[in-house]
């Protein structure tokens, strides 16, 4: 990033001055500014039938995940105004750093139902591990999970049970692998099942 | 060089006081200090001869010993060597109390001995050797075992680059001789008239004596108290084991209340715990009457064919540097970074850490084995720590070198030297040494701190002077953190509750504003910013009602106004 040496150390070695005729907005020179999301986590996809059940697993590189609707789900796409957003019943909050005695859920485990007028969906966690929270901002303000889906809209945060790299996401697609396949160039093998080995995109 | 003499607390001043001219020749200068009004004597000071005549000679050993009514002396030593003691286990049976002649040799002892009563069966004393050992001491007290532990100790401190000063530590004597010490003083309280109103020198304080001596005069060292430098002894002796396990048996109450120790773990196990623990062996000894202390063992002490057996460890106490350290770098983490599996990216991503900058240099000065650094607080990698720093601690464990061999211009000169090589990542300032103190007064300010942070802003729309007042305007606003998903995996789930005292904001050009922050310690300003998926309360992201994003972060300040109050 060009902003990297716009702070000096003055000469007492106390404060910081700032030089600020060096900053350079990149998305004016045409290139993106990564936002804090995309710095810090990887986007992988489970990918449904036909598009209206997707989901967006957003992976921090600590290993956290935080689940939340794909921008090709049908309550995101869709005209719909979600009308009420039910959180799964049964949630325990674990304790201490090794998140104790909390709630495990498995790929089918409902996270959360999410109502629009017409329609009723329910939210499956498709990764295995503790569940660490739920969105309670949800319950109150169920529009967020629509126009926010990757911030303050997420649906639960879980910790996989396998640190180990991408055993969490083997049944989830990549991020390039999906918006190929959105694009309806989908030539790439994409994983419909979560039975389904090794998704596309590993080195 | 001052010597307490601890055996003569609590007693009346006039005791004292001829036991100081008993040790006339030996002492060249003797104070009584801190009489209570009560006439009981806290300590007694002398100063010690330290020339030729620094061992007693047998006349002074003698007189020594003579002060304790002589007939009733005479008779405990031969009590004692009858039934199989040693010379020095007589003396602590008399019971003698200052250290002169624990410190001299048999030979002198037994010249003391004979011009005070030739009748005493001198051949019983030279029975006493290393495959007949000392029934009471198990032969720790005997010139032969001293002189083997010496001579290992000797070869012990060669290794170390150390300053002539040393802190003795005896571990505590084989459990087993608790046992013994109480049979004999059994058998003696039965057998000497009239009974001597004083307790028995320990054996410990006996060790300290003699062996403490004789290390001290075989590795050329002076005892100090307050010396880094520290050798250990550690005896132990199996063939009395048994026992040991018999006082176990009868005495289980007494063992069963430690709630660590599980009942039934096999008796090796148990033995090794109570080796270390002294106290309650002397406690379930002391919890039998005399008559049932004779009924599970022998008074007096059976005699065994083994010596003590040893173990010596010389160490170095940890040592403690204190300092603080600034970081101009966002590729240099503050401990090293684990490679760990889960997650992407990692690599290319750190150059070096503040730790691994900062810590082998000292470990080398040293020449320590280990050395853990602890730093007060702590920075994400890509967060520079600038200002007069954070503090830190370094604890070098397992040095050859004692600390006194550095000095401050030593320490001065390793600060030069990290910094030097620190290839302008980071520098280290104010390295010192320091104590305990410190380290936990640091640990206690930690979260009582301030800091400010300057920090570069990213909106998603451009903005304007109305979001600089905006957040200018805050002051002292509570915040509430759910932990960030960013620190989730170490850190409990919870709801915390911080304080963003100061926020000073200014427009940079196009999407970029900074702000400079002050706020509690332990606030995420990550988090503060860009709002953690809504989990942070307010955030700048939902005061400005636009994405946030911290593009820069660094630590301008940490609040040290309360140094003063514990500080080096």
């Amino acid at each position: 990033m060009a902003v990297e040496d716009e702070y000096v150390i003055s000469d007492d070695g106390s404060r910081v001055k700032l030089l600020d005729n060096d900053i350079e907005d990149k998305e004016e020179d045409g290139t993106r500014v990564w936002s804090v999301l995309e710095r810090y986590y990887t986007r992988w996809y489970w990918v449904s039938e036909n598009g209206d059940e997707d989901l967006c697993v957003m992976r921090h590189s600590n290993g956290i995940c935080v689940v939340t609707l794909s921008e090709e789900h049908a309550v995101v796409a869709g005209d719909e105004d979600v009308t009420k957003v039910e959180l799964r019943e049964g949630f325990q909050e674990p304790k201490g750093k090794r998140k104790r005695q909390g709630t495990f859920v498995q790929e089918e485990s409902t996270l959360c139902t999410v109502h629009t007028k017409s329609k009723s969906y329910k939210i499956r966690a498709r990764i295995r591990g503790v569940l660490l929270e739920l969105n309670e901002n949800l319950t109150t303000n169920p529009a967020l999970i629509k126009t926010e889906n990757f911030d303050q809209g997420f649906i639960a945060i879980v910790l996989p049970k396998s640190q180990a790299q991408h055993d969490c996401v083997r049944s989830l697609t990549r991020r390039d692998d999906y918006m190929l396949h959105r694009q309806g160039r989908a030539e790439v093998d994409v994983p419909q099942h979560p039975e389904k080995e090794a998704a596309p995109g590993f080195g | 060089m001052l010597w307490i003499i601890d055996a003569v607390r609590e007693s009346p001043r006039q005791k004292v006081a001829s036991r100081v001219d008993a040790v006339e020749g030996h002492f060249s200068r003797c104070v009584i200090e801190q009489v209570s009004e009560s006439g009981h004597c806290d300590a007694v000071e002398v100063e010690r001869w330290r020339d030729s005549e620094m061992v007693m000679n047998s006349q002074a050993v003698a007189r020594a010993i003579a002060l304790h009514s002589k007939e009733r002396a005479v008779e405990c030593v031969r009590v004692v060597c009858d039934a199989g003691g040693c010379l020095r286990c007589a003396l602590r049976f008399i019971p003698i109390t200052t250290t002169g002649p624990y410190e001299s040799s048999e030979e002198i002892i037994v010249e003391a001995l004979r011009d005070l009563d030739s009748t005493l069966p001198f051949e019983s004393f030279s029975a006493v050797n290393a495959s007949a050992p000392c029934v009471c001491c198990l032969g720790m007290l005997q010139d032969s075992t001293m002189k083997t532990v010496a001579e290992a100790c000797t070869e012990y401190v060669k290794e170390f680059e150390y300053d002539g000063v040393v802190r003795l530590n005896l571990s505590a004597p084989p459990v087993c001789s608790i046992i013994r010490q109480r049979a004999m003083e059994i058998h003696v309280l039965e057998t000497v008239k009239p009974k001597s109103a004083e307790d028995p020198v320990t054996l410990r304080t006996g060790a300290k004596y003699s062996l403490g001596h004789a290390i001290e005069t075989a590795i050329g060292a002076s005892y100090d108290q307050q010396s880094d430098f520290f050798s250990n002894v550690h005896f132990r002796h199996e063939e009395s084991m048994p026992e040991m396990e018999k006082l176990v048996n009868t005495q289980k109450q007494e063992f069963r209340r430690n709630k660590r120790r599980k009942t039934n773990v096999p008796f090796e196990t148990f033995a090794s715990w109570m080796d270390r623990d002294v106290s309650t062996v002397e406690k379930a000894v002391r919890a039998l009457s005399e008559e049932g202390f004779k009924v599970q063992s022998d008074v007096p002490p059976k005699r065994c064919r083994t010596v003590v057996k040893f173990d010596v460890l010389c160490s170095v106490s940890d040592i403690l540097l204190s300092g603080r350290y600034l970081k101009f770098s966002r590729r240099v983490s503050q401990s090293p970074w684990k490679v760990e599996d889960h997650g992407e990216e990692k690599t290319g991503k750190v150059d070096s850490s503040v730790e691994d900058i900062i810590v082998p240099k000292l470990k080398e000065q040293f020449l320590a084995a280990h050395a853990t650094f602890i730093p007060g607080g702590r920075e994400d990698v890509d967060v520079r720590m600038l200002g007069t720093g954070r503090p830190f601690v370094v604890r070098i464990s397992g040095a050859k070198k004692v600390p006194s061999r550095a000095t401050e211009e030593a320490v001065a000169k390793l600060e030069v030297e990290i910094n030097r090589d620190g290839g302008g990542l980071v520098k280290v300032v104010e390295l010192a040494r320091t104590d305990k103190q410190h380290l936990e007064w640091m640990r206690s300010v930690e979260s009582q701190k301030r800091k400010t942070y300057a920090c570069v802003i990213r909106l998603n729309r451009l903005p304007s002077t109305d979001d600089v007042e905006k957040l200018n305007a805050l002051t002292d606003m509570k915040i509430i953190q759910k932990t960030p998903v960013r620190v989730f995996h170490r850190r409990s789930p919870g709801n915390r509750e911080k304080v963003v005292h100061r926020v000073s904001a200014k427009l940079l050009k196009g999407h970029y504003m900074v702000a400079e922050i002050e706020a509690e310690a332990g606030t995420y300003i990550k988090e503060l910013v860009h709002g953690d998926f809504g989990r942070t309360k307010p955030s700048f992201q939902s005061i400005l009602g636009c994405k946030a994003d911290v593009t820069q972060l660094d630590v301008i300040s940490i609040d040290v106004a309360k140094e003063t109050v514990g500080g080096d």
